[in-house]
């Protein structure tokens, strides 16, 4: 792996990094000042919690990160000797290795926590069949019981995830919100009604009120985030104007494809931070990717190997996430009239996009086609009861289109590395000579 | 599997059915959809209820992932294989019960051209969720209408659901009748009573009711042998799992699955629309909501007033639903109350009997 230190080093992009890596310090900050923790594993609702005052959180971010202090000396020293000068320093031949280090200390400590997450899903009998999102949620969250004051959970098209909130409310009070597999009059009035109670829940655990001049505040605020992050993903319409390293890019996805779940807790620096990057990736010298195969990789938010970007980059491919475009979580909520009323239609239309097997291999063709990428890995997820399933059609459909695709097996992190290199190496390889 | 007359009986049944142009809809097993509904359009309402083999549980894998449960496997599998009965279907109501549901019913309407009729549950219980439930029948119903091609008039439904409680109180008359006589019929006997519903409709499963609860009079009750309550996982047609549990010398007294009786201890209490939803959203076996405390509290009441001296929990590899939230709470929930307790668990056509036979052995050594 060879690191572009410049790239790493750009301030926002370090920040939100940071950002990432900091949850406890965040959390220790956060009682400091009373603010209630919520809970949070999809990347919906967390304006409602910030309307309401408190501060979501994604448990997975929780972690120790050890390498979180050599991240703040890097930017301590950016912001004293400034970035062009830090650059030439770590990207000197002698410092560069350490650079790399950095990168490197990271990502070992990121796939640590993941798999300390599934042992202590093992070690609270939490079961082994089921698929790796929840056994992670549930395997982050337990440990945080007594800081997690609420969670956000869900009724959506996955009975399973029904089940692991089922689970976790033994030891963690859950709010579950029904969202119905249907967009008739009757499943509006009924999700209404549903949020209202979330509302309501979420007002008596703060004691403040979320008015609608609040939720719109904060909506808007997220509609402005979740439109860079299409910026960001579009950027790919262009692929000889790209403004990032392919390594660089596939983190920057898989750091945003994360961040979406909680706006990282703290939703204004977000935003600020994630303007400025785009400000910066706009005005960055262009680069060429038509000769880098680029796979979108389908489905993702169910759990996916974390060393696949770097295989796929050592391969020569840059690899793409894009699960939330394609189920419509990227698109904008109405700020106009009763914002509760524009939340429900938000998030009906959004569950629309995945209420069947067909609408996901749809979802998903379209963001292949729309982000124009080479080919796309389908992620087998063992385990996985719900979209998985989709995989038999989703073949028929993309031979229909004639976009290359593969598939990979996904169950625990680590397993049957050198296979899926092997794999992935013969498909890349293909994509190139094509 | 069934045995081959048994099967030809059953598919001579449904074609008679068809002769009589009536529709035949393919329902998953798990006793959530309003059956009545498709009575009072004049059509029928066939239970996918087969399972059990090796054959039918691998021929699934092709549609579903192997991580699917068998039960839903095996039905996707049956239609795969041609299933003579199956192949009658005229319709399938895609249900959102639970994953292996969900997803097996969306793949025999996509690969195997049937079409569907789809209904939503929700995930909760309460007084949104009921209107929402009303509503979702009410289209449900004009789904039904329309690929009946008849109306369903309010005497068409006023008459199913009297027809449906019918079956109900007569199945309640043989609950009581068992508890007042210590349990004259076994839990295999017990649950050919369902499988006829299952497979004959509701006016069969009547005349036969009527007929046991004649002959029960005369049965004598089981004795010496432990009482069992069986929970967890229903008892699709083709699973033997109680006949091995009573060959172990346990007699199963309480079967509270979707394959149990439990699901006929109440009535629809008026003709309506709202209130089949009122009865359909609060079964508690409903495998899409969290489970409330009120299904471990109950659970201990119907064990001490049954003076049942065990509960055996039945789990089928890979459901999304039983092996989760029950599995973990109900051990410790009967541990607590120091109940005799065995969770067993099968994959059809892969966990062999004798596996399950020496857990139950292990099981009756307890009470020796």
């Amino acid at each position: 792996m060879s690191v572009e230190m410049e790239e790493f080093l750009i301030p926002s992009f370090l920040n939100l990094n940071l950002q990432f890596f900091s949850a406890q310090k965040q959390i220790r900050k956060f009682r400091r000042s009373n603010r209630q923790l919520v809970g949070t594993i999809l990347p919906i609702g967390a304006e409602l919690v910030f309307a309401a005052g408190a501060s979501p959180i994604f448990p997975l971010r929780i972690g120790k990160f050890e390498a979180e202090r050599l991240l703040r000396g890097t930017r301590l020293t950016t912001n004293i000797l400034g970035t062009n000068l830090t650059t030439s320093i770590f990207g000197s031949s002698l410092v560069q290795p350490q650079a790399e280090n950095i990168v490197n200390q990271f990502l070992s400590e990121y796939n640590r926590n993941l798999c300390e997450y599934e042992n202590n899903a093992d070690n609270f009998n939490y079961l082994p069949d089921v698929c790796f999102a929840t056994r992670i949620a549930y395997g982050s969250s337990r440990p945080y019981q007594d800081l997690i004051k609420l969670f956000l959970a869900w009724g959506t098209r996955c009975g399973w995830f029904s089940q692991f909130y089922g689970m976790l409310h033994n030891s963690i009070p859950i709010v579950f919100t029904d969202i119905p597999k249907s967009t008739a009059a009757h499943a509006k009035e009924y999700m209404y009604e549903e949020l209202q109670q979330l509302i309501q829940r979420l007002e008596n655990l703060t004691g403040n009120t979320i008015t609608d001049d609040l939720l719109r505040e904060y909506t808007l605020i997220a509609n402005d985030i979740k439109a860079k992050y299409r910026d960001v993903l579009y950027y790919l319409k262009t692929p000889e104007k790209m403004p990032l390293s392919p390594y660089a890019y596939m983190q920057l996805l898989a750091l945003l494809n994360i961040c979406i779940v909680d706006y990282l807790s703290a939703m204004k620096y977000f935003q600020k931070n994630l303007s400025a990057l785009i400000q910066e990736l706009n005005n960055r010298k262009r680069i060429d990717y038509t000769a880098t195969p680029k796979l979108l990789l389908v489905p993702v938010f169910s759990g996916s190997e974390p060393d696949l970007p770097q295989i796929v980059n050592d391969l020569g491919g840059c690899l793409i996430q894009a699960d939330y475009l394609a189920y419509g979580m990227l698109d904008p909520i109405n700020t106009e009239g009763d914002m509760i009323q524009n939340y429900c239609e938000y998030l009906l239309n959004s569950h629309a996009c995945w209420s069947s097997s067909k609408t996901i291999v749809e979802s998903w063709i379209r963001t292949a086609k729309e982000l124009r990428v080479d080919g796309v890995i389908f992620n087998r997820l063992i385990g996985c009861t719900t979209i998985t399933p989709a995989q038999r059609l989703f073949k028929e459909m993309i031979r229909d289109t004639g976009i290359p695709s593969i598939d990979i097996d996904f169950n625990r992190i680590g397993e049957n590395l050198a296979q899926l290199k092997n794999k992935l190496a013969g498909f890349i390889e293909l994509l190139k000579k094509e | 599997m069934l045995e081959n007359q048994r099967v030809s009986e059953v598919i001579a049944y449904i074609r008679t059915v068809k002769e009589a142009a009536k529709k035949v809809y393919g329902i998953m097993a798990h006793g959530l959809v309003p059956e009545e509904l498709i009575y009072a359009a004049g059509d029928f309402p066939l239970r996918l209820s087969l399972a059990g083999d090796k054959t039918s549980a691998t021929k699934g894998i092709e549609y579903l992932t192997s991580a699917t449960c068998s039960f839903a496997r095996s039905t996707l599998g049956y239609f795969e294989l041609q299933n003579e009965l199956y192949k009658e279907i005229d319709a399938i109501v895609a249900g959102n019960y639970c994953n292996g549901e969900l997803c097996a019913t969306e793949m025999i309407s996509q690969y195997f051209q049937i079409p569907s009729i789809n209904i939503v549950f929700p995930s909760t219980k309460n007084e949104f969720a009921l209107k929402f439930m009303v509503a979702e029948l009410a289209h449900f119903k004009e789904e039904i209408e329309r690929f009946a091609g008849t109306e369903i008039t309010q005497d068409r439904l006023s008459e199913a659901i009297s027809v449906y409680n019918e079956e109900r109180k007569l199945i309640q008359e043989v609950v009581k009748i068992q508890k007042e006589r210590e349990f004259p019929l076994s839990g295999v006997e017990c649950l050919e009573l369902l499988y006829k519903h299952f497979l004959y409709g509701v006016e069969s499963s009547i005349e036969n009711l009527r007929n046991i609860l004649s002959e029960l009079q005369e049965k004598s009750a089981s004795i010496g042998r432990e009482k069992i309550i069986f929970i967890g996982n229903g008892v699709p047609i083709g699973d033997n799992i109680l006949q091995l549990i009573e060959d172990n010398g346990f007699w199963v007294i309480e079967n509270l699955t979707w394959t149990g009786l439990d699901y006929y201890q109440s009535l629809v209490k008026e003709n309506t629309i709202k209130s089949l939803a009122e009865f359909y959203i609060n079964a508690e076996n409903s495998g899409r909501m969290i489970l409330s405390d009120n299904y471990f509290e109950d659970l201990i009441k119907i064990y001490e007033e049954s003076h049942a001296d065990g509960i055996i929990f039945y789990t089928i590899k890979y459901c999304s639903i039983f092996p989760s939230v029950i599995s973990t709470k109900l051990k410790q929930t009967l541990s607590d109350q120091k109940i005799p307790y065995l969770e067993i668990g099968r994959d059809y056509g892969v966990t062999p009997d004798a596996q399950l036979q020496t857990q139950l052995q292990a099981f009756k050594e307890m009470f020796e």
